[in-house]
């Protein structure tokens, strides 16, 4: 082929690649229409304006609760990202990819979202939302019971796990593989999944612990204790397991706004030694005449949290008022020592519970209300942050109107998920909030879902949910054969003979 | 002991003289054997048609209320959810037109005649030539549809499994065949759950008996061992249930023994008929076997068809149960009138029926002047006790229309909690939410409503209650029980309403002083009812109610009192009945069993009987 005829057919290929990548570039381009500016603020649905999210997290999907014919949404950052997604009924589903990108570069910064709706043929335009993406990491995942917000009995119930990055959820236990038992009060031993525990009631009842790849399952009900163990707390070590035992009675209140009460009658604190199977206590963690409950260990081993409670008969229920103490603990030799008050609500006629350090053992978070400890049914229930150091107590602004409980803390203590009930005041919805270096908390936002209306339809409700940063590995196959079989009983030590305390060396 | 005298030989002769007649009769109407067939299978399905429709149509009515279908993607999902769940969403989807009982009772009759055309089919494949076989699928088909717990997807399931069985017949190539079977019975087995496990043994007694292949036995092996595999495989690895459990979905509960007994024969009827006729076979050639269709076989086939139509009709109709069914259903829809009739037919004791009974009493303003010509069972006919599993579902009625209003909630939503979504507990939450002003929750209700073919229409009127306050205020069944909201708290008792706290908080709740003094009576707590009855001045009555009288009477005669509210009087009938049932009563005084007796038909609807002799 002549040189010139060649040169001409090399330009032609040229020409018709240009030309057809700048036909790609056009339709990718999707050019804005046009608006006008109506100066109001739109209202998403979950609410994901003006909050601060984690650079992992998955595509916080949206619906936008305006009337329209159509809807566009621009997102964008400084970086260059800006990507437009189309919708007729105003769910908005952003891309993964596009939304992993626009995060990796938005570090630290913030992105934008705007909004245009398109009525009689004309676009509007509503204020600008601008998002922030912190530098630190959520834990990669979040483990919940999905269960119907119930008063007594219950039907199909399960431990999920869910994947913060995207949308995958997997069961960790459900309660077919166990003849439909009740399984409750999950808890990871510093966000780690390679010990975990989770008790069961009803058929197949006890308590299963997985602990370095070997699956267990206790008794924790012994003839010296009230009952199975409750509310649980792993020791750092992971060889303690500190539980509530509770005798609980449930009532229902007639009065419009309130449903359930939950009322302790009895409460003591035991700390299982998973080494020798044996369960203690001692005379402050197991006073007849109060009602101690909601262990919670310090990260450094050194000391255990619990709420405290004069006991009162069961007409004054709203005279049981907990506040916070801790007691200091040995754990070379299970000893305990003295018992320190932290923070007491009871003179105010309040009342601590779920008490949940931070990681760093700087924070203590817990809930705050007008009585009582099952604060989940408490509609005044709030959050409260107290710096364990300088001793102040914060109402951090993330809280609502309805009931806010079942917090814990990412493994970093940069991120805290709590249950919340401001939906439709029934449902619990996970909600993250960040905790940033200042020591404030921002914006909650709800669990991103894959379909933005799910929350709307979903019948059950995301209780105690807890930050992991691994997968749960458990099989479910052994965890069936474990589930189903009988429990090792463990052995209870006579309380009034406490050891000696002596203070753990540093 | 004297042999019983039966006239054999008259009998036989007016039998001969039928037979002559129907004959001739016959052949005027030029009607042929064949014809006759078809006119004896057809007159079998009217007569299923007409039993479902007039005798099990509150049965059918029932099932629909039980469960939910929802046209959404969630609700579609959950075919993937247990073996069986196929079938288990379209037995939903059809059962939700059981709306109309006579709907359901088509839809069951065309489900029987399916069952029977597969069963004509594959008998035909096997030379087995008989109406009678044919029908006995069917037949236990009736006595499984007449039980509560035997859902309609359970037939969807046994249908598919029968549609399967007959395609694989159908196909000569045995290549074909097994590769149809090795691929289709995985696919089965999610389908139709425990339907799928007989076809396994169908399959393979099908190849090792009636295929002459050399490697029938290998085929039959395999066949049995990928059934077993199959199963296992799935429930252990994507369902997530025992293996052990893989037999038991679609879900099916509480069936009676002769229920149990049916479903056992109809998932191993056609295994066994297979192999017993390959046995037969062996030993009577199958000429001498088949009957001819003449009048005889015909008249004997009617015999037993009806024999069958008669043990369906002894042993699986529960006429106190569909009383019952009724009741609930006229409660349903507020129609008291119909639910005291019901319960004037209802034989003997039931706490269902009796608390139905005292509601519609009180609804149509009798519960004072009549609750004692009813059965009752002391409170416990006033509120269903909460424990028992079997009343979660009817419990929220009374709580409901006492305007105890969180009460009515806490029931529906543990019913709903316990049977899955079900209309009834989806519409009373979402009325006791926006009594309660718990607006968010009621349009979460009304949003899985509306997601429906028939509760759409109430889903969306309901919503008009959120959206415009206004209109709910007018609303007269949510302005009243606005009106009676309780505003100081109390709690629930864990067994019995607490009549005495709503009435501190509403004294003006006519219903909860009704059930109080109901419950007075019942308990014959006549002290107290002496405290109470000077109340009712407060409560618009013209005159005392019998009862009350009835009581009042009592508790002067055993105080020496006068006690009477004021602006009313006793009626002199009253008192000269309690003169004639006290001298009555004097005259048997060391005979309790006979002075019951005697002023059983006098006064047995009386309190005074009540009182002394319950």
């Amino acid at each position: 082929m002549p040189k010139i005829l060649k040169l001409n057919f090399n330009k032609q290929y040229i020409y018709i690649f240009t030309f057809v990548a700048l036909l790609i570039n056009a339709s990718c381009t999707q050019k804005l229409p046009r608006f006008t500016e109506s100066n109001q603020n739109v209202v998403l649905n979950p609410d994901y304006t003006s909050i601060s999210i984690p650079p992992n997290i998955a595509p916080v999907n949206f619906s936008i609760n305006e009337t329209a014919n159509r809807y566009l949404v621009r997102i964008y950052n400084s970086n260059g990202i800006d990507f437009m997604i189309r919708s007729k009924n105003g769910n908005i589903k952003i891309p993964q990819r596009k939304w992993e990108k626009l995060l990796s570069t938005t570090i630290s910064k913030e992105y934008y979202v705007d909004i245009f709706v398109r009525k009689s043929q004309k676009w509007m335009k509503f204020n600008t939302i601008t998002n922030y993406v912190t530098p630190d990491s959520i834990d990669k995942y979040l483990t919940y019971r999905l269960i119907e917000p119930g008063f007594v009995g219950w039907n199909k119930m399960g431990l999920y796990q869910r994947n913060l990055e995207n949308f995958k959820e997997k069961p960790i236990m459900i309660n077919s593989l166990s003849n439909g038992n009740c399984i409750n009060c999950h808890t990871f031993n510093q966000n780690n999944s390679n010990t975990m525990m989770f008790h069961m009631r009803g058929k197949n009842d006890g308590t299963v612990i997985s602990r370095n790849n070997n699956i267990t399952k206790i008794n924790t009900k012994t003839n010296k204790t009230i009952s199975p163990g409750v509310y649980s707390s792993w020791h750092p070590s992971g060889n303690y397991i500190a539980s509530s035992v509770n005798k609980i009675v449930q009532s229902f209140h007639a009065i419009p706004g309130k449903k359930i009460e939950v009322i302790d009658i009895l409460s003591d604190i035991v700390v299982y030694d998973l080494n020798i199977n044996t369960a203690s206590s001692c005379r402050l963690l197991s006073n007849p005449d109060r009602l101690e409950t909601f262990p919670n260990w310090s990260p450094d081993s050194r000391y255990l949290y619990f709420c405290s409670a004069k006991k009162q008969p069961i007409n004054n229920y709203k005279q049981i008022w907990y506040d916070l103490l801790r007691i200091s603990f040995n754990p070379e030799n299970c000893s305990f020592g003295e018992v320190d008050t932290i923070w007491s609500v009871s003179g105010q006629e309040k009342s601590i519970s779920f008490p949940k350090i931070s990681p760093d053992g700087k924070y203590m978070l817990f809930c705050i209300s007008d009585y009582g400890n099952f604060t989940i049914w408490h509609n005044e229930s709030d959050l409260y942050l107290l710096d364990l150091v300088s001793g102040k107590l914060i109402h951090p602004d993330i809280n609502s109107d309805k009931s806010e409980s079942f917090h814990s803390w990412s493994s970093t203590g940069k991120w805290i998920v709590f249950s919340s009930r401001r939906g439709d005041g029934l449902y619990t919805r996970p909600y993250f909030s960040y905790f940033d270096t200042s020591g404030k908390m921002h914006k909650p936002f709800i669990l991103p879902q894959k379909d933005p209306e799910f929350y709307f339809n979903f019948m059950k409700s995301f209780n105690l949910p807890e930050f992991t940063t691994n997968k749960v590995d458990l099989k479910l196959r052994d965890l069936r054969k474990i589930v189903n079989s009988e429990p090792e009983q463990i052995i209870f030590e006579n309380s009034d003979q406490d050891k000696s305390f002596s203070q753990p060396e540093n | 002991m004297k042999t019983p005298f039966i006239p054999w030989d008259v009998l036989y002769r007016y039998f001969i003289k039928f037979r002559l007649i129907y004959s001739n009769l016959l052949m005027t109407l030029q009607i042929s054997n064949e014809k006759l067939k078809h006119l004896l299978v057809g007159s079998i399905f009217i007569v299923f048609f007409l039993y479902f429709s007039v005798f099990k149509r509150f049965h059918i009515l029932f099932l629909e209320q039980n469960q939910l279908f929802q046209y959404n993607f969630d609700f579609l999902n959950e075919i993937f959810a247990f073996p069986g769940s196929v079938s288990s969403y379209i037995g939903r989807f059809f059962t939700q037109f059981f709306i109309s009982s006579l709907v359901g009772a088509l839809v069951f009759t065309l489900a029987a005649f399916a069952v029977f055309i597969l069963t004509k089919y594959i008998y035909n494949k096997y030379n087995i030539n008989s109406i009678i076989l044919s029908i006995v699928p069917v037949w236990l088909l009736a006595i499984l549809l007449s039980n509560g717990s035997f859902t309609f997807a359970q037939v969807i399931g046994f249908l598919f499994s029968l549609s399967f069985f007959s395609l694989y017949i159908s196909i000569d190539t045995s290549k074909l065949r097994n590769i149809f079977y090795f691929v289709g019975w995985p696919l089965l087995f999610l389908v139709a759950g425990r339907y799928s496990f007989p076809i396994i043994f169908l399959c393979a007694f099908h190849e090792l008996f009636y295929r002459e292949k050399k490697n029938r036995v290998v085929i039959f092996v395999l066949y049995i061992v990928l059934g077993a595999l199959t199963s296992y495989v799935l429930t252990e690895h994507i369902f997530y249930i025992p293996s052990n459990e893989s037999f038991a979905y679609p879900f099916l509960s509480n069936l009676n023994s002769f229920s149990r007994h049916a479903l056992a024969l109809l998932l191993y009827w056609f295994p066994l008929l297979i192999l017993v006729k390959f046995f037969l076979n062996k030993y009577i050639p199958i000429k001498k076997r088949l009957l001819p269709w003449n009048l005889t076989n015909i008249l004997a086939c009617t015999i037993i068809f009806m024999l069958m139509g008669f043990v369906v009709f002894r042993l699986s109709y529960n006429r106190r149960l569909e009383i019952m069914k009724g009741m609930d259903h006229y409660v349903q829809k507020a129609d008291w009138e119909k639910v005291l009739k019901l319960s004037d037919t209802y034989p003997d004791y039931n706490t269902l029926a009796i608390y139905y009974t005292n509601l519609a009493l009180y609804k149509t303003g009798r519960l004072t002047d009549r609750m004692f010509r009813y059965p009752q069972i002391g409170t416990d006919g006033l509120s269903l006790s909460w424990g028992k599993n079997s009343h979660i579902f009817y419990g929220s009625e009374v709580s409901y229309y006492l305007s105890n209003t969180n009460e009515a909630y806490r029931w529906s939503f543990e019913a709903m909690v316990q049977k899955g979504l079900n209309p009834r507990s989806l519409k009373r939450l979402v009325l006791t939410s926006i009594i309660n002003g718990d607006n968010a929750i009621a349009e979460k209700f009304i949003n899985q409503l509306n997601q429906t073919l028939f509760y759409r229409r109430w889903a969306q009127h309901s919503k008009e209650f959120l959206d415009n306050p206004a209109l709910a205020e007018k609303d007269t069944e949510i302005s009243q029980s606005r009106d009676l909201l309780v505003n100081s708290d109390f709690f629930a008792m864990s067994n019995g309403i607490n009549l005495i706290e709503l009435l501190n908080n509403h004294p003006e709740n006519k219903m909860a002083y009704e059930y109080l003094m109901a419950s007075l009576l019942l308990e014959k707590n006549i002290d107290e009812f002496g405290i109470y009855i000077l109340k009712m001045k407060d409560y618009g009555y013209t005159r005392i109610p019998v009862h009350f009288e009835e009581a009042l009477i009592v508790f002067n005669s055993s105080k020496k009192m006068n006690l009477m509210p004021e602006g009313f009087s006793f009626n002199q009938e009253t008192i000269r009945r309690y003169n004639d049932f006290a001298a009555t009563y004097s005259m048997y005084k060391n005979n309790p069993d006979a002075a019951a007796k005697a002023l059983k038909k006098r006064y047995g609807g009386s309190y005074w009987f009540y009182l002394y002799f319950s």
